[in-house]
């Protein structure tokens, strides 16, 4: 997918901005604060229905104005033409218009513009919680199926309810307890499916990841995925071929832990505790990875991503790398541009200093140069 | 907003309380209504209070009705032995459509959710074993929803051990849809009730 033009009304500061974007790499400069990664939010609003920093729809409408509109018209790997508009009015449902409908919900037009998205913030993906990894395989799998994501909303409705009725135990001393156990059935057959999914995901992956971290380090060290399902023992081949097993598995874990359920009045079980290791040389990177290979860690872990989606989806993916130059040193930075540039795909990158990149990507590369300032955007020439 | 009358508030009030009727809708029904003849809204006033008065639940199946049993309940040509069990009366108004069944019906009047405290005793399942002599089959027709389905499980899981037929109605592709127009979730449940041909 490439995207053509890009027009933005009312988003943050840029009340009226209309780019035409190159087919290879886009540079976008300026100084803190003048709107670049905005460009960058107003994609990913067409693409993935929302920004993709933490923000609400409304605290980004540009502060004078009621609403905002986004229109990003493309074409995609057949050359067919493709367009999504995303109108917002403060207090109201988003109005959704791409090629194949009007007012459609944000489930239809996920993944119509695959993009790869990298940001400072995402840093958490390798440093932080599990969480944050769970968050990075849920938003890939559930571009690649719609079965998984509603399993995660049915997952999510069970931890719920079923959380409400162990509170209540712990509270007042009552307890249905059949129903209970229906929840708990339920509960486990539907984390048995999220995590049968997960771990056939993760197996999938994990030769993308290897790749991309030997592009990205030029391969000393050996990094791997492992899946780890929360109080589970070691997965071995043969165990994870049905679901039957993780039913099983969950529950004994169920079994051992109802006790300790009941006294803390909380689901202690099920795939929202799960973890992905990201290991390097065997040991766990986030308790052993010096800050240089956190970072080559997340690049190859987004440039897997990217090689991923292209193929499961069948269309190559935008690059969106937010100011992340800025915590690269000099060889890093060359090196990620040019992995980047290999891609051959439409790539929009945001920077403050101008002068830097120019220095590393030669003027004949089709690369096109947008200087933004307080929500104005020119072309240099 | 400044309305000049109470009487008009008032009414708009009322009709805005009701279900997938906004504020907007509220005020055109309210004017619509001052513009009507004293007769229709007096007709329309006294329909209103018939509503509550005549109409109560039948003491069998609990489905509304003015007579006591119900015109269902009490019907000589419904088969007696089989039990459908709904969650809303309009669940009986649209299996009654289909014209294909002819056994009797319970409402649940709502679904086992233990996040909006509704329990066991808030629904009518008691109601549904105390009636279950001389019943061979009954068929849970819930939504599909989680709560309809943890709910169905529940009363099978009572039923089933007094050696009575539970069912549960298929879930699947819509007649009249094509297979192509399906989401993922319908023809994965599609593909879990396949029959035997």
């Amino acid at each position: 997918m490439i995207i053509n033009s890009l027009t933005l009304q009312n988003l943050r500061n840029h009340t009226f901005t209309e780019i035409k974007l190159g087919d290879k790499l886009n540079v976008i400069y300026g100084l803190n604060g003048s709107g670049k990664t905005t460009i960058l939010e107003a994609i990913s609003i067409t693409s993935i229905s929302k920004s993709f920093l933490p923000v609400s729809d409304a605290t980004i409408i540009n502060f004078n104005e009621q609403y905002f509109s986004i229109l990003a018209k493309g074409t995609n790997d057949l050359l067919l033409p493709y367009f999504c508009g995303v109108k917002y009015n403060a207090g109201k449902r988003k109005i959704i218009n791409n090629s194949y409908g009007d007012s459609l919900t944000p489930k239809d037009i996920i993944g119509e513009i695959p993009v790869i998205i990298l940001s400072p913030d995402f840093k958490n993906i390798t440093f932080g919680a599990p969480q944050d990894r769970r968050q990075f395989i849920d938003t890939i799998l559930s571009q690649s199926s719609k079965a998984y994501m509603e399993d995660l909303f049915e997952l999510k409705k069970c931890l719920k309810q079923r959380n409400n009725m162990l509170g209540k135990y712990q509270k007042e001393g009552v307890l249905d307890k059949m129903q209970f156990e229906i929840w708990t059935e339920m509960l486990i057959k539907t984390a048995a499916e999220i995590m049968y999914r997960r771990q056939l995901f993760i197996r999938e992956f994990i030769p993308f990841f290897e790749q991309a971290y030997n592009e990205v380090s030029s391969g000393i060290e050996k990094v791997s995925l492992k899946y780890l399902p929360y109080h589970f023992p070691e997965l071995n081949e043969k165990d994870i071929q049905n679901k039957e097993y993780f039913m099983e598995i969950n529950r004994k874990i169920y079994d051992d832990l109802k006790f300790a359920e009941l006294k803390r009045g909380l689901t202690l079980f099920g795939p929202q505790k799960d973890e992905i290791a990201i290991n390097i040389n065997n040991s766990a990177a986030k308790e052993t990875a010096s800050q240089g290979q956190h970072k080559s860690l997340l690049i190859s872990l987004k440039f897997a991503e990217f090689e991923f989606l292209k193929k499961i989806r069948n269309e190559t993916p935008i690059i969106l790398f937010d100011d992340i130059f800025s915590e690269l040193d000099s060889s890093r930075s060359n090196h990620t541009l040019e992995l980047i540039l290999n891609k051959n795909a439409q790539s929009i990158i945001t920077i403050t200093e101008n002068s830097y990149i120019k220095q590393i990507v030669p003027q004949k590369l089709n690369t096109k140069y947008f200087k933004v300032n307080s929500g104005i955007v020119e072309v240099v020439e | 907003m400044i309305y000049t009358s109470q009487a008009i508030e008032k009414v708009v009030e009322y009709f805005s309380s009701l279900p997938s009727i906004g504020r907007k809708s509220a005020q055109r029904l309210t004017y619509h209504l001052l513009k009507q003849s004293p007769e229709f809204v007096e007709g329309f006033a006294v329909s209103l209070n018939e509503l509550k008065q005549y109409v109560k639940y039948c003491s069998k199946c609990f489905n509304y009705t003015e007579t006591d049993p119900c015109p269902i309940c009490s019907s000589q040509k419904r088969d007696n032995t089989v039990i459908c069990v709904v969650e809303d009366p309009n669940d009986v108004m649209a299996l009654e459509k289909t014209n294909g069944f002819f056994g009797l019906y319970h409402v649940l009047h709502g679904v086992l959710n233990p996040l909006d405290g509704i329990s066991y005793e808030d629904i009518k399942i008691k109601e549904l074993i105390a009636r279950l002599s001389g019943i061979e089959e009954i068929i849970l027709a819930l939504n599909p929803s989680i709560e309809g389905e943890v709910t169905s499980q529940y009363i099978a899981k009572i039923i089933k051990p007094l050696d009575i037929k539970v069912t549960k109605i298929a879930s699947g592709v819509p007649v009249g849809s094509s297979l192509e127009f399906s989401d993922e979730l319908t023809l994965t449940r599609a593909l879990e009730g396949r029959v035997v041909l």
